[in-house]
């Protein structure tokens, strides 16, 4: 166990350390740079150059690469061309706001959808799971902007129920009422990434259910005469969460990264939103260190994913 | 098992919560009714501002970014304005003189301004600004100042500028631009870029809280003295809040949460609060910018003047400014915009929109079509071929492009279309220069009788066209150092004959810029200029109803 955790903590080092590269060269290939895009009639040559200069980007882009290594393996993550501010503070004022999404959307797709697709497995081919299908069919084709839109159109503008954007309603209220208000601007994003999701874990759920319960020791189960509820949540479940709990991790993994189309949409002032204004800026520190934080809890989520099916099902030896 | 309940309990519970949430927060968002006649102005109230784009940092002088100087000019106003004309007057400033070389200015600040910690706002902070930015090379402030040899402090509202050089747009550039530096903040800053600056000024209100990216909550100076009288501003707060784009900012306004729009608007946003014209006004100008077609003389088919002036007699104006703008602009026929009266009086034109007159120019020069494939030739067998390149981002640009391109088409030229993400277009059109023709829509081009070099001397780092014409050169150098205005109209006329006839760009629209308005609020007023409703020298006389 120990060695295989060194040897997950190493390749996860090694995967970080190659995302941070391809994010730094990827950036960079982009046209232009952000003193270009300026395109100010009011600013000369020279005060270009000097923004540049500050900016570090007139150095060559091996000593660029040189300079963002040393300063990452050294915890700073530079400082923000656009706000002037270092990176980090920049990422850690926007984090909580995606964890909090983060943890919402989790928690329902989880408690909603693992419940549903073990129900539609144990139904299979009956009318809920075909009904189920057809949901889970419009839940990963549907293209997220254009429901963030309708659901903004119907519940803000049309209904008139909840705001059209951000987080809380400024300036913030206190105490339980600060609460109540994020609670309201945080329905809309949750809904919409909660409907993106769970379409994924009911599948993921349905699917490997469905597998399980044709196992033999399922039928062995049944055999000894224990009711269907006893056999699914004592013998089934464990094994068919496997799957789930996988995608559980990537998604988790990936949404620390923010939902940049659901957060920009919504006006969310998480990592997605953060790093949509950064790439119409160019603001290659901020995008470097939303892209950095991205790989590692993707890493770190996948390591925890691993752990818990290995604690789930014990035939599967770990570094074996 | 029990723990699995639990969470399932309290996901429930966490549902049933929102639910309820969403129902009894109903009533907060409607827009109240406006009131039937408009109440005396009166202090109080707050006001939200709904801005398009996240202000990047709160020192305007840092960023040169237009959302931080539009919520910061409550803070920290120009010394100058511009009034109904777009022309530059006296703010902060109270008066200023010019000697007759135009290379001392003496200027004078009105009394009694403090910044918000308390310290007296004096010319000391104007000639600390001066220096400062110019040895800092903070953004375009560096190059406005750069001319500036010495200050002189004469008493603490008197300060005179010296220059290496005359240059008669110092005073509207650097008064209209630059917002003035604390000292006593920034006198002991080594690296401004790093600083954070928490944003005291010497405006009508002061920053009292803020969450980047989120919201920027400014409170109301009592007795500022340059506001209605002495007694402030009326509304005692103002709220900037950021939104993804402009279709947001609409729907928020329509729902009550945004009281004003900070940035201009797009045609359709405009029709939709116009069709609750009960709560909501939409005010318009004209802007101080105007939009161009610029021709590469890089390539050799463009180069020649009467490829140039052909295309410039394919453009129709009236359908651009009618179909492709949807009435959001207005004609432009001469080189400087028609906003600057004094400037076009002379009438000075382009070649008019006339296909037939394009087809004969082409046709005198040879260029005609040998292959009968609808695309005209020039006598060494190239094709009449360009492509048009474009900012994707650019509001009503594809049908502006294919106005272009359907009346160009007709006169027997091909256009290919390239609509590009703004850092493609700054990367070929600005950085490379590696294109046919540009569509380029200028913000602000202001104090066109001695600024227009920025964008048309021939070896400004903006001449994208890559065109060099020395008798221009010559009129807009004299120009920018000509003290007598009526001098300066002269030298701006016989610059218009001379572009009209060089032809390097083709200009074709003024924007009318728009903002839209919640009636539950009186008092607005609008010039051209930079800031829409919310400049600060119109919102202080905004009231609620």
């Amino acid at each position: 166990m120990a060695n295989y955790l060194i040897r997950r903590i190493l390749k996860a080092l090694l995967t970080i350390f190659v995302s941070a590269t391809i994010v730094f060269f990827i950036i960079r290939l982009m046209p232009a740079d952000p003193v270009t895009l300026l395109v100010d009639p009011k600013m000369g040559p020279e005060v270009q150059q000097a923004m540049m200069q500050q900016f570090g980007l007139d150095k060559s882009i091996g000593l660029q690469y040189v300079i963002f290594i040393q300063q990452t393996l050294s915890g700073n993550l530079g400082i923000s061309f656009k706000t002037r501010e270092p990176v980090t503070t920049v990422i850690m004022q926007k984090l909580p706001w995606t964890l909090l999404l983060l943890f919402i959307v989790v928690t329902l797709t989880l408690v909603i959808g693992i419940p549903i697709g073990m129900l539609a497995a144990k139904k299979r081919d009956g009318l809920f799971d075909k009904f189920i299908n057809v949901l889970i069919v419009m839940g990963i084709s549907i293209f997220i902007p254009f429901l963030s839109f309708a659901f903004l159109y119907f519940f803000a503008y049309y209904l008139k129920l909840l705001p059209t954007g951000g987080a809380y309603t400024p300036p913030p209220a206190k105490g339980f009422d600060y609460i109540l208000d994020v609670a309201r601007h945080a329905i809309l994003p949750s809904l919409t990434l909660f409907i993106g999701n769970v379409a994924t874990i009911i599948l993921y759920t349905r699917n490997s259910m469905i597998d399980v319960l044709k196992e033999d020791y399922i039928r062995t189960a049944f055999s000894k005469g224990w009711n269907e509820k006893y056999v699914v949540r004592r013998h089934a479940l464990k094994n068919a969460l496997i799957p789930t709990i996988t995608v559980a991790g990537i998604m988790i993994g990936s949404m620390v990264g923010g939902a940049v189309m659901t957060e920009t949409v919504y006006g969310w002032p998480g990592v997605g939103r953060l790093i949509y204004d950064s790439v119409s800026s160019m603001d290659f520190p901020v995008l470097q260190g939303a892209f950095i934080t991205l790989a590692v809890s993707v890493v770190v989520m996948n390591i925890i994913a691993d752990l818990v099916v290995a604690w789930l099902d014990p035939r599967i030896k770990l570094g074996g | 098992m029990r723990k699995k309940k639990n969470v399932a309990f309290l996901s429930a519970l966490l549902v049933i919560v929102m639910l309820l949430i969403t129902a009894c927060g109903s009533t907060g968002t409607t827009p109240t009714t406006p009131t039937p006649a408009d109440s005396k102005p009166k202090v109080g109230g707050s006001l939200v501002v709904g801005l398009t784009g996240d202000p990047y940092n709160l020192a305007p002088w840092v960023s040169n970014d237009i959302n931080a100087s539009m919520m910061m000019n409550i803070a920290l106003p120009t010394l100058m304005v511009t009034d109904k004309e777009g022309k530059k007057v006296p703010y902060i400033m109270k008066d200023y003189k010019i000697s007759s070389d135009a290379k001392v200015y003496t200027v004078t600040i009105n009394d009694g301004l403090t910044w918000h910690d308390g310290k007296p706002f004096t010319t000391d902070d104007l000639a600390f600004t001066a220096k400062y930015i110019v040895d800092k090379k903070l953004g375009y402030g560096a190059d406005m100042y750069s001319g500036v040899v010495k200050t002189e402090i004469v008493d603490k509202t008197t300060i005179k500028y010296t220059l290496k050089t005359p240059q008669v747009n110092f005073l509207t550039q650097v008064g209209y631009w630059v917002p003035i530096m604390p000292k006593h903040i920034y006198e002991n800053v080594a690296d401004p870029m790093k600083f954070q600056f928490d944003g005291t000024g010497y405006g009508p209100y002061k920053l009292k809280e803020y969450k980047k990216g989120e919201y920027y909550t400014f409170t109301r100076v009592p007795n500022w003295p340059l506001a209605n009288n002495g007694q402030g501003a009326y509304l005692d707060t103002i709220t900037y809040r950021v939104y993804p784009d402009a279709n947001a900012l609409i729907l928020a306004i329509k729902n009550g949460e945004v009281n004003v729009s900070g940035s201009a608007i797009p045609v359709a946003a405009q029709k939709q609060l116009e069709a609750s014209a009960d709560k909501f006004g939409i005010m318009r100008v004209n802007s101080l910018g105007f939009g161009y077609f610029g021709f590469n003389y890089k390539n050799e088919l463009l180069k020649d003047n009467n490829v140039r002036k052909a295309i410039a007699m394919t453009i129709d104006r009236d359908a651009l400014v009618n179909i492709a703008m949807q009435g959001g602009a207005i004609k432009m026929d001469t080189p400087i915009s028609p906003v600057y009266k004094d400037l076009v009086k002379s009438q000075i034109k382009f070649p008019a929109f006339d296909i037939e007159g394009a087809k004969k120019v082409l046709d005198a020069a040879g260029y005609i079509d040998r292959d009968n494939d609808g695309i005209r030739e020039s006598a060494t067998g190239k094709k009449l071929e360009f492509e048009l390149i474009y900012k994707t981002a650019t509001p009503n640009i594809d049908a502006i492009a294919n106005v272009f391109k359907a009346n160009a088409e007709k006169a027997g030229l091909r256009i290919n279309l390239k609509p590009v993400d703004p850092a493609t277009y700054a990367d070929r059109v600005v950085k490379q220069k590696n294109f046919d023709i540009n569509v380029i829509d200028w913000g602000v081009i202001d104090d066109p009788d001695s600024s227009l070099g920025t964008i048309y001397l021939s070896n400004a780092s903006l001449n994208m066209m890559g065109y060099k014409n020395d008798t221009i050169d010559k009129l807009i150098l004299q120009s920018q150092v000509e003290p007598d205005y009526n001098k300066r109209i002269q030298l701006m006329n016989n610059f218009q004959t001379e572009f009209a006839k060089e032809i390097p760009t083709v200009n074709a629209w003024v924007r009318v810029n728009a903002y839209g308005y919640s009636k539950d609020f009186s008092g607005w007023d609008l010039t051209p200029g930079l800031y829409g409703l919310v400049d600060s020298k119109d919102l202080v006389k905004v009231y609620k109803k």
